[in-house]
């Protein structure tokens, strides 16, 4: 009966997944927001520091600053909107980590396990006993023991006090001023035995739990190529073809350009924190031939082959919202083509594949900073080819793939807002050629054009000079011709054509405006805007004084933070300003809606800082619309201050000049002693409707700014945007 | 979201310049408050004595250079223009008294010369108004009428010097008895001169609205420059020599005082 509950928990479990890619938009957390996520940063840090003074692997002295570093970056971490918890991936994760807690002679109970929102291949564990695993990481394993393998390997981390350690170490390196490279050679060999000792017993651990030790050994086969994508597959361009466009053979990479697969287990890794895939393989093989042939092992201990596939593809869909955040293009590209293989249909993919075609074009045609790069060269595998593609197309061609591509999604799912704004939005690129004129397309079946071209041809004009008819040739050349057919799917559209004459207008106002913002920028007027309530997230402060322990340093940026978030919100009242903070962690109602919601705005605002200088609508937006509702704010505001306080090198040239102008002598000292403190501040303001800055303020200080002045200066850049 | 923030506020500038009209700054001032009060002690030593009458060359000339400390008080009501600029009115009182040793009297009738007696010191009063203008160094994040400023005014300065219980004593005659006393309990010296005074000080907040006010601040006297000097009291050639005496002490008040106190935000 038992058993058939658990299969029943299952099967219910895949159906869900199955639903959720029909469904699919991004990972969320799900259930009660963890109380490591919630607590005080002061009460972690002493909590911490007390666990770590009766540890005899770190002295107590490094203890203090060893734990303020790690719990603040870690609660930086986990305020970065890219930590799931309760999803699906973590609750798997958590299932297997369980498996193999359960085996241990060590008590576990306090070791937490999170996912991160990043395409990196990657795990790692920090002293407290949080695993992080990121969801690059699923996507790319093949089985459960695999990800049981990574999991026992990050938890002898913790068992064994890696990170003390380590700590520990490099800090007396430091004490006794070793920086040479057998220094920096020692540091690396220390940190290859930790992770030499983690891989051993790791492996020992989930043998213990029963996982086969052959699939556990696949793990480094997994690591060693896990710079590559998901898969291996060919491109095929028929998703951007017809019947009369086909890809030319001048926009595919010839085969002795094709770079192979370099990746090899036996690299030098004097250098590298892991040893390399020959020695970690070396190091388990014992282990591994003493259990070969344990017929009693298994691959899924804590669910299925089937769960695991539907898990991992969920981690391959969460893939493609990494790749468009980050506007890692190409990549994204070469993943969605994959994904689509097995679900050609899915909204998500034809979604996220139309964002990356809008990105690509409005990158090229408008920005002229672009953050990813298209060479082929720098690519291994299969995808070369689409590198090689992306990288040939000129602005104009991409523009017109893109139209094309974003067009024909939006026909396979009319009510779908976001690709109805996309391909309105895409097309603004596209007018703004000149050659792109629909009548510079081919709207007719070629038999019907190509007849009448071959009459052209069969009547050369015999009286063409001759560099007239070098000119004609070069004419025929130009790869704007290979695409005289690419919109032939749906250029006869009456939609398309009127879009068209549409997003011609579009431009036009477009220009205008654009000219008229300059003029404005060069006679400044007084501000017309007016916020009433406003998206907040918590200022970003941080004050690094190079003079005091990192241990003063963290507890002084906490303690000013909260301060600071309370005096804002109290002089915004003045300005009848309400400030919606959306990462309020210190809020004792803060739950797993706030979180996820805030979460949903950072990714938003991290794909639109991508984008700074032109107009664009990131991915992100679709999602944004609720938040903008709920807080009946189209405006989200962030603010940062960065102060840097060191002490001032001795001058031997200044003390000599004021030793000279003996009168100078009392200013020379008062420089001299006091600390060098710079200060950035930033105010900016993000319009949620048009994606588009609404007003910003940065301020470059000689001095460290005192908490009220910093909400001073708050209050000031508030009192920019509303108007009394 | 560290990195992102920082990200976007470098951005942001070119963000600005791309999509958004700029917009003149409306001035916000501290907190919405833009005039304060604030209550300073300023310390100034008395780096150079009264000169001391000459016209014996025989007589004492103690040209002792001590210094001895002087402290004003101080209430400056500041008003801020905009975010950068303010007005400031001040007043200030002096009281304090001056050393005795230079102060002497030659009567070439008698050849006698005096010297005021030891025991008694003249009393100083001093009155001060001012008004000038405060500049908010922006490149310190100051913003008006908080943070730190440098300041430009005049002031109108009144001293009034009391030789209440003072006397001028003989000194050197071999053929009085007695010393012969000079009653002076009667005379004031009194002055009204103006400074342009320059401040170098800072309004360091401690809660929203009180603050402390710490900085140096110097003045060129028009003493010195022997001009708008006005000298009220003097009727005869003892009142001429007294007056005389505290010139050059008067010349430099106020050339390097150093000011400590705290401050308030009103409206």
């Amino acid at each position: 009966m038992k058993n058939i509950l658990l299969l029943l928990i299952f099967s219910l479990a895949i159906q869900a997944t199955a639903q959720d890619i029909e469904h699919f938009t991004k990972l969320k957390s799900a259930g009660p927001i963890p109380d490591f996520f919630v607590k005080f940063l002061d009460e972690k840090i002493s909590a911490d520091d007390e666990k770590l003074k009766k540890d005899n692997s770190i002295s107590n002295k490094n203890a203090a600053d060893f734990s303020a570093i790690t719990n603040y970056k870690l609660q930086q971490l986990v305020q970065s909107g890219k930590v799931l918890y309760g999803d699906p991936l973590t609750e798997y994760a958590n299932g297997v980590l369980d498996k193999l807690k359960a085996v241990s002679e060590e008590d576990l109970d306090f070791v937490q396990l999170y996912t991160l929102k990043s395409n990196e291949v990657n795990a790692f564990a920090t002293h407290q006993g949080v695993i992080f695993i990121t969801v690059g990481l699923i996507g790319q394993l093949e089985n459960e023991a695999q990800l049981a393998f990574i999991l026992a390997h990050e938890l002898t981390h913790v068992i064994e006090k890696h990170n003390q350690l380590s700590y520990q170490y490099t800090q007396d390196l430091v004490k006794k001023s070793r920086y040479g490279d057998q220094a920096i050679s020692n540091y690396y060999k220390y940190s290859k035995d930790n992770e030499e000792d983690a891989d051993k017993a790791g492996f020992k651990l989930a043998l213990n739990a029963g996982y086969n030790a052959e699939s556990l050994n696949k793990t480094f086969t997994v690591l060693l190529y896990s710079y590559l994508p998901v898969d291996e597959q060919a491109v095929d361009f028929s998703f951007i073809e017809n019947e009369h466009f086909k890809v030319g053979d001048n926009f595919k990479i010839k085969d002795k350009y094709i770079q192979e697969i370099s990746a090899e287990e036996d690299i030098d890794d004097e250098f590298l924190t892991h040893p390399n895939i020959k020695t970690r393989r070396e190091n388990v093989s014992n282990i591994l031939r003493a259990n070969k042939k344990d017929d009693a092992s298994k691959v899924y201990i804590y669910g299925t082959s089937e769960s695991f596939i539907a898990l991992r593809t969920l981690a391959r869909f969460e893939m493609m919202n990494i790749f468009i955040r980050r506007a890692d293009y190409a990549r994204g590209l070469y993943h969605s083509l994959i994904m689509r293989r097995a679900h050609p249909e899915n909204q998500f993919l034809l979604n996220s594949q139309s964002m990356i075609w809008y990105g690509l074009s409005a990158f090229e045609n408008r920005s002229e900073d672009i953050p990813y790069n298209l060479s082929y060269r720098k690519q291994e595998g299969e995808i070369q080819h689409l590198y090689y593609f992306l990288n040939k197309l000129n602005k104009n061609e991409l523009s017109t793939l893109a139209a094309q591509q974003i067009w024909q999604n939006s026909l396979a799912f009319p009510d779908n807002q976001f690709l109805q704004s996309l391909r309105t939005e895409v097309l603004r690129d596209f007018v703004s050629f000149d050659d792109n004129k629909l009548g510079s397309f081919g709207t007719q079946p070629p038999e019907l054009s190509d007849s009448t071209e071959k009459v052209d041809q069969e009547e050369p004009d015999k009286t063409l000079s001759k560099y007239e008819k070098i000119a004609q040739k070069r004419k025929s050349e130009k790869s704007e011709d290979d695409f005289y057919y690419s919109l032939f799917n749906i250029i006869n559209n009456k939609d398309f054509i009127l879009a068209v004459d549409e997003a011609k207008d579009k431009l036009e106002k477009d220009e205008a405006r654009i000219k008229d913002t300059e003029d404005q920028y060069k006679k400044p007027q007084e501000s017309t805007m007016d916020v009433p309530s406003l998206i907040m997230t918590t200022p970003n402060f941080h004050a690094q004084d190079n003079r005091k322990s990192a241990k003063s340093n963290v507890n002084k940026n906490d303690l000013n933070e909260t301060k600071l978030v309370n005096l804002v919100i109290d002089n915004a009242e003045k300005l009848n300003i309400t400030l919606n903070f959306v990462d309020n962690f210190r809020d004792p109602s803060f739950t797993t809606e706030n979180y996820n919601e805030f979460s949903q705005l950072y990714d938003y605002l991290g794909e639109r800082s991508q984008f700074e200088g032109m107009d664009f609508i990131p991915y992100n937006a679709q999602y944004i619309s609720s938040i903008v509702d709920k807080y009946n704010s189209k405006y989200v505001g962030l603010i940062n201050i960065y102060t840097e306080v060191e002490k001032r090198p001795f001058n031997a040239g200044y003390a000599l000049l004021s030793a000279v102008v003996f009168y100078a002598f009392p200013l020379y000292l008062k420089w001299q002693l006091t600390a060098d403190k710079t200060t950035d501040y930033g105010f900016f303001v993000l319009n949620l409707e048009t994606h588009n800055p609404a007003f910003s303020s940065t301020k470059y200080f000689n001095a460290d700014m005192n908490l009220h002045l910093q909400n001073a200066h708050i209050y000031n850049s508030l009192n920019q945007i509303r108007k009394k | 979201m560290r990195v992102l923030l920082l990200l976007i506020s470098a951005f942001s500038v070119f963000w600005a310049q791309a999509q958004m009209v700029t917009v003149k700054e409306k001035p916000s001032f501290y907190l919405g408050k833009r005039a304060n009060l604030t209550f300073a002690l300023g310390l100034q030593p008395t780096l150079f004595p009264s000169k001391p009458v000459t016209n014996n060359p025989d007589g004492p000339n103690n040209t002792n250079r001590l210094i001895y400390g002087n402290v004003k008080s101080e209430f400056t009501f500041n008003i801020a223009l905009n975010n950068k600029v303010a007005v400031y009115l001040k007043g200030a009182t002096l009281r304090t008294s001056r050393t005795t040793n230079f102060i002497s009297y030659y009567d070439q009738v008698n050849s006698n010369y005096y010297t005021l007696r030891e025991e008694t010191t003249p009393a100083i009063r001093g009155r001060t108004v001012g008004a000038g203008f405060s500049f908010y160094r922006k490149s310190r994040a100051a913003i008006a009428p908080m943070g730190s400023h440098f300041s430009i005014g005049l002031s109108k300065h009144t001293l009034n010097i009391s030789y209440e219980d003072s006397k001028l004593i003989e000194r050197g005659s071999n053929f009085s008895s007695k010393p012969f006393e000079l009653d002076i309990s009667d005379r004031t010296s009194s002055f009204h001169y103006f400074s342009l005074e320059m401040a170098f000080t800072n309004n360091q907040p401690i809660t929203q609205n009180l603050y402390y006010h710490y900085g140096f601040s110097t003045s060129i006297n028009s003493v010195r420059l022997n001009a708008l000097l006005e000298d009220s009291s003097a009727k005869d050639d003892i009142d001429e020599q007294l007056f005389d005496s505290n010139l050059s002490a008067l010349s430099f008040r106020d050339f390097a005082v150093l000011k400590i106190g705290l401050g308030y935000m009103l409206f």
